[in-house]
């Protein structure tokens, strides 16, 4: 990868396009798409349903390819007219937490296991991960459900563990693609509680 | 199994697991299905033989090519479920 300019944004798109389909078909789901967003800066997106605000969290978390432009994360480029970052799935891991309006967590596995597998991809031991995994759930105030399986949690616990994996890898950017179902403002383990708290809050690797 | 679990694959995709490892996953699944039907066939031939009027006779290297013939034929079962978890993009675990 290049070499990072420490005095860009955090992120930054520039004239980004992501076309679905072909032809007579083709939709042009984003076109020309620019944005900046500075290092520690919460930023939302609003739009209506069908604006493509997903599309673009997913071309900036490296799950759909654009159709053209340009995103650097951190100053690095990650997209320019193709991918220049090789392994794209060890970004998501390593670098990316994703939050989506569903948890999608892995139904075989419980509370601790969906939270410590994301440590555990990265090479970290057992013990290390299952502890990240129990400090999330402490954080989170859902350790009394640790062992419970996925089946067995309301849909707000699986979203409180959904963002718990999110954030288990120390992540450097936070993609939350739309809020979540149950939102509650007041709560500190809502959405924008945690982005907070994970911005503001110790993020050593 | 692999098919009706491509969601789940697509999420593990996503969060960053790699290929082999999810394709070691379906291999290990579909041996370790594979074996638990072997040993069970091997156990009901062995305990309920006698209750049955005829009698075909099993050498032990007869079991042994049995089993070989499980495993080759949960290996190659297996594959397509490999191909078919390799294949899935980690973005249809999210929708459009």
């Amino acid at each position: 990868m290049p070499r990072a300019n420490v005095n860009e944004p955090a992120i930054l798109v520039e004239n980004l396009s992501k076309t679905y389909g072909r032809g007579d078909t083709a939709v042009q789901a984003l076109k020309n798409a620019s944005l900046q967003v500075a290092a520690g800066e919460v930023v939302g997106l609003l739009g209506p349903s069908g604006s493509s605000k997903t599309t673009l969290l997913q071309c900036l978390g490296a799950i759909t390819d654009p159709s053209g432009g340009r995103i650097r994360l951190g100053g690095q480029t990650l997209y320019d007219n193709g991918w220049q970052y090789s392994n794209r799935r060890a970004l998501r891991r390593d670098q990316i937490g994703f939050i989506f309006q569903r948890p999608y967590l892995i139904p075989f596995l419980d509370a601790t296991e969906n939270i410590a597998i994301l440590p555990m991809l990265q090479g970290q031991g057992r013990k290390q991960s299952y502890a990240r995994a129990n400090e999330l759930l402490d954080t989170l105030d859902i350790r009394h459900r640790a062992s419970a399986r996925i089946e067995e949690l309301s849909g707000e616990e699986q979203q409180r563990v959904a963002i718990a994996r999110a954030l288990a890898n120390h992540p450097r950017w936070c993609w939350p693609t739309n809020r979540p179902p149950r939102w509650t403002a007041s709560a500190p383990w809502t959405l924008c509680g945690c982005c907070m708290k994970w911005r503001n809050g110790p993020t050593q690797r | 199994m692999t098919q009706t679990k491509l969601k789940e694959i697509a999420v593990l995709k996503l969060i960053g697991t790699p290929d082999r490892l999810i394709a070691r996953m379906i291999l290990i699944e579909a041996v370790g299905l594979g074996l638990i039907g072997f040993l069970t066939g091997k156990l009901a031939v062995s305990y309920w033989a006698p209750l049955f009027p005829k009698h075909v006779v099993m050498l032990p290297e007869d079991t042994l090519r049995a089993l070989a013939i499980t495993l080759v034929i949960c290996i190659l079962a297996s594959v397509a479920g490999i191909r078919a978890a390799l294949w899935v993009p980690p973005g249809s675990a999210i929708g459009g």
